[in-house]
């Protein structure tokens, strides 16, 4: 719901900061993670090919 | 003969206005090509259910078509949206990424309108649940916006989907001007050395797999997005199910497409979506665009200090999901600076992560709640 207490929208501020800073360090844990598993796939592949 | 009067009698302004919105989405797709597929059911679908004692929405105590398509394919499973991660997954293909997936992190940063959007949101007044829906826009991704807005309950749902498919279509006015304005001259002739390393069939075959369990291991409520999506990749990779394939990226796809934006219609009945909201959530839609592209851009910018081979910044903008518009943006602007300097490969790469990152922070914000 549309609100314009200020109390509230300062409440809501605060759990969006949350969201925002642990949500982008989310998903560059994630994209890290499938980094990895790209470059041991690749490199596990190119080796059974050799 | 007084029943024929009862619909022009019950008509309202606001309806009338939905007429007009409706006849612009029409407009868009048919006359400017933007989102066609998806614009003109929903423009369509705009004039049906606002026609006054709409039989779509309500026949005499029953609920109608329309109204049946939303509570089964939106509201009770989401099914819609994630029967066409189905079919997008049978289109994708992962290996521009998988041969260089340095790029991959591109496509995190270009998540960053996202929460600048939902922190805006906020500070505008919406409630936390409705500004996530507002911010998850900027994921450009159609499907992704819908279920969040529909499993977070937000009653802009309609808003939300007519926003993130419009911005969709206008990546390639928007996208050019953010970059032009935070990048130099110099900056976009960095020429970028393209050396493609094969992929093996396994690697095509193992990566949706692992991807799901590793999505569904981080972010338990993204494993209906990435699983669906991967699925769809692991039905064309695998190369034993080629009409299965077929159908999840043709029929299936144009299926759910023809059926989605008309049902997203529902939730563009008068009384809901005229509202100042709207016209806020249209801006903050924009507002999440160009703080995507900006994201991209400064991470390939930073990045460059501390690298020895420089990242063309522009490929920072390709690292949305809006799939191959924003590749094909970064490529002519690269083109255009530098008739010699191709980027379309690299922003491919990122373009694809891009797509991995926006469901996954889909996952994410569902979590959250």
């Amino acid at each position: 719901m549309f609100c314009y207490d200020w109390n509230k929208v300062l409440e809501n501020l605060n759990d969006a900061l949350d969201i925002s800073w642990k949500g982008m360090l989310s998903i560059f844990l994630a994209m890290l993670i499938i980094y990895f598993v790209i470059i041991i796939l690749n490199a596990a592949t190119k080796k059974k090919e050799k | 003969m007084e029943f024929l009067l009862e619909g022009i009698k019950a008509i309202t302004w606001q309806q009338i206005v939905m007429y007009v919105v409706g006849a612009i989405l029409i407009f868009l797709a048919i006359k400017k090509d933007l989102e066609p597929a998806l614009l003109l059911p929903m423009g369509f679908g705009a004039i049906l259910v606002n026609l006054p004692l709409s039989g779509v929405i309500d026949q005499n105590g029953v609920p109608g078509a329309i109204q049946w398509l939303f509570e089964v394919g939106i509201e009770a499973s989401e099914i819609f949206p994630l029967l066409l991660f189905i079919g997008i997954g049978a289109m994708m293909d992962f290996g521009p990424l998988l041969s260089n997936p340095k790029l991959i992190f591109i496509g995190a940063a270009a998540q960053f309108g996202i929460f600048v959007t939902i922190c805006l949101a906020s500070l505008l007044g919406f409630d936390i649940k409705d500004a996530a829906s507002i911010g998850i826009i900027g994921a450009a991704d159609g499907p992704t916006s819908i279920l969040v807005s529909q499993v977070l309950g937000s009653r802009y749902i309609g808003a939300i989907a007519v926003a993130a498919y419009c911005y969709m279509a206008l990546v390639p006015l928007i996208q050019p001007v953010v970059i032009k304005g935070i990048t130099t001259k110099k900056e976009r002739r960095i020429r970028m050395e393209y050396n493609p390393k094969d992929v093996s069939k396994t690697t095509k075959i193992l990566f949706p797999i692992i991807v799901t369990i590793i999505a569904g291991l981080i972010a338990p409520s993204s494993v209906a997005l990435v699983g669906f999506l991967m699925f769809g990749n692991l039905i064309k990779e695998c190369g034993v199910l080629d009409s299965l394939s077929e159908t999840a990226s043709n029929t299936l796809s144009n299926l759910i497409t023809l059926l989605l934006g008309i049902t997203i219609s529902f939730s563009m009945v008068a009384d809901k979506f005229i509202s100042l909201e709207t016209l806020m959530i249209i801006c903050l839609g924009l507002f999440a665009f160009i703080f995507d592209t900006f994201g991209g851009v400064m991470f390939v910018k930073i990045l460059n200090i501390f690298t020895k081979k420089k990242i063309n910044p522009m490929v920072g903008a390709a690292g949305i999901s809006a799939f191959p518009m924003a590749s094909r943006v970064v490529q002519k602007l690269g083109i255009k600076e530098d008739p010699e300097n191709h980027l379309l490969m690299h922003a491919a790469s990122a373009n694809i992560a891009g797509q991995i990152a926006s469901v996954v922070v889909g996952g994410v914000i569902l979590g959250w709640f």
